[in-house]
């Protein structure tokens, strides 16, 4: 229940100023503070967002050049993987009577150049590392049978260090040097008992015969 | 430019409308204020985030003559106050109080309204607040209690106190 006393506060107190008052009301100070409050509430919001579209442009970026990187990769492995035909594991469990005669190489043949399976297998390490074009990797898959079929290297001859001496090179001293030395180790060669060391001295025997009778001649 | 015309402008977040209808309002707000709040510098923090409050939820208000817009930023100006108070731990209302006040009959004719003002603003915080919601902005008991979490017979009580010991600050002047 209002009492007069409540009135007379109303009445005493309605509609006067702040210097009525004896308080100093500073107006411009609290609008710079309206202001102010009104642009910290803009500015989280634009800093969001702009945050925002820098992380969604990033993983843009980032997803394009990834999914870019990942492409060549991939497709010939999943191809190769494919077209292997025969699992080592299974070569020692199904008989050799079972398995059906390999008519002609697989798809994996035009993936295997015959340069690259020479070079990996006289670098082992190369073959190991895996790195490349995924051949090795099929090489060490593959069946013995298979492998044979495709790897076709023709097999380099060794050098014995047998020399023929020719007739033309008789005044040549290079020549007979390289007889000289040539004489023992074809002789332990023929000790060891190889039979393309044997062939090789009855060439040479040949070549001496002849050189003495030209010798002969001129003198 | 009338009232209703500001309102529009003001919905329209125009910065010109909201300066004009700042100044129209302001001083009485900081009055308001400073009856609740007894510091000038927290008075004038309350009353920016009114303001603020006032721009940015203008969109909600609806116009119902003149006076509507100083009822509606009032209710914020108060909101405000009270969650000052809150937020400082200075809202506490003694439920017992040992000492009675004798309640005078006392006379305001030759008081001045900064007197007035002054002795307001050394009540307690509690029996303050309840007297400026009963008084001046004309709430029941029933709506102090549940706005301050009170019972209506703690309310009734801090206005008898806060009556009796301003009419005495008045007396002993």
């Amino acid at each position: 229940m209002e009492s007069s006393f409540d009135s007379q506060l109303r009445k005493k107190l309605e509609g006067i100023r702040p210097e009525e008052a004896g308080l100093t009301f500073d107006g411009e100070r609290v609008w710079e503070k309206i202001n102010s409050g009104s642009r910290k509430r803009v500015l989280p919001f634009q800093a969001w967002a702009t945050h925002a579209a820098a992380v969604i442009a990033g993983m843009l970026i980032a997803g394009y050049f990834i999914s870019r990187h990942e492409n060549p990769v991939t497709a010939p492995v999943s191809t190769i993987a494919e077209n292997t035909l025969v699992k080592p594991e299974t070569k020692e469990k199904v008989p050799e009577s079972k398995v059906p005669p390999v008519t002609q190489p697989p798809l994996i043949k035009t993936h295997l150049r015959q340069s690259g399976v020479t070079s990996s297998a006289a670098d082992p390490q190369r073959g190991e590392s895996g790195s490349g074009t995924g051949t090795t990797l099929v090489q060490e898959q593959l069946p013995a049978v298979m492998q044979e079929s495709v790897v076709q290297a023709p097999p380099q001859k060794k050098q014995s260090g047998n020399k023929v001496l020719h007739l033309t090179d008789m005044n040549n001293e290079n020549g007979a040097h390289r007889y000289a030395e040539s004489k023992p180790e074809s002789l332990l060669a023929r000790l060891a008992g190889r039979e393309d060391a044997k062939e090789q001295d009855s060439e040479m025997l040949s070549a001496l015969i002849s050189n003495y009778v030209t010798n002969k001649k001129f003198k | 430019m009338t009232e209703v015309q500001l309102i529009d402008a003001c919905k329209r977040k125009e910065p010109f409308a909201q300066r004009l209808l700042y100044e129209k309002l302001a001083e009485k707000m900081y009055l308001l204020c400073m009856r609740y709040v007894t510091g000038a510098h927290d008075a004038e923090e309350v009353l920016s985030d009114a303001f603020l409050k006032f721009f940015n939820n203008i969109q909600q208000f609806t116009y119902l003559g003149e006076g509507s817009v100083q009822a509606w930023l009032s209710k914020i100006v108060v909101n405000e106050c009270l969650m000052f108070l809150r937020k400082k731990k200075q809202l506490v209302l003694p439920v017992d109080e040992t000492a009675s006040i004798p309640d005078n009959d006392c006379v305001l004719d030759q008081l001045q309204a900064r007197d007035l003002l002054k002795y307001i603003r050394e009540l307690p915080a509690g029996y303050r607040t309840v007297l400026n919601l009963f008084v001046f902005e004309d709430m029941g008991h029933k709506e102090i209690a549940s706005l301050l979490q009170i019972s209506e017979n703690t309310s009734k009580s801090q206005l008898f106190k806060a009556r009796a010991l301003l009419k005495q600050k008045i007396q002993d002047g």
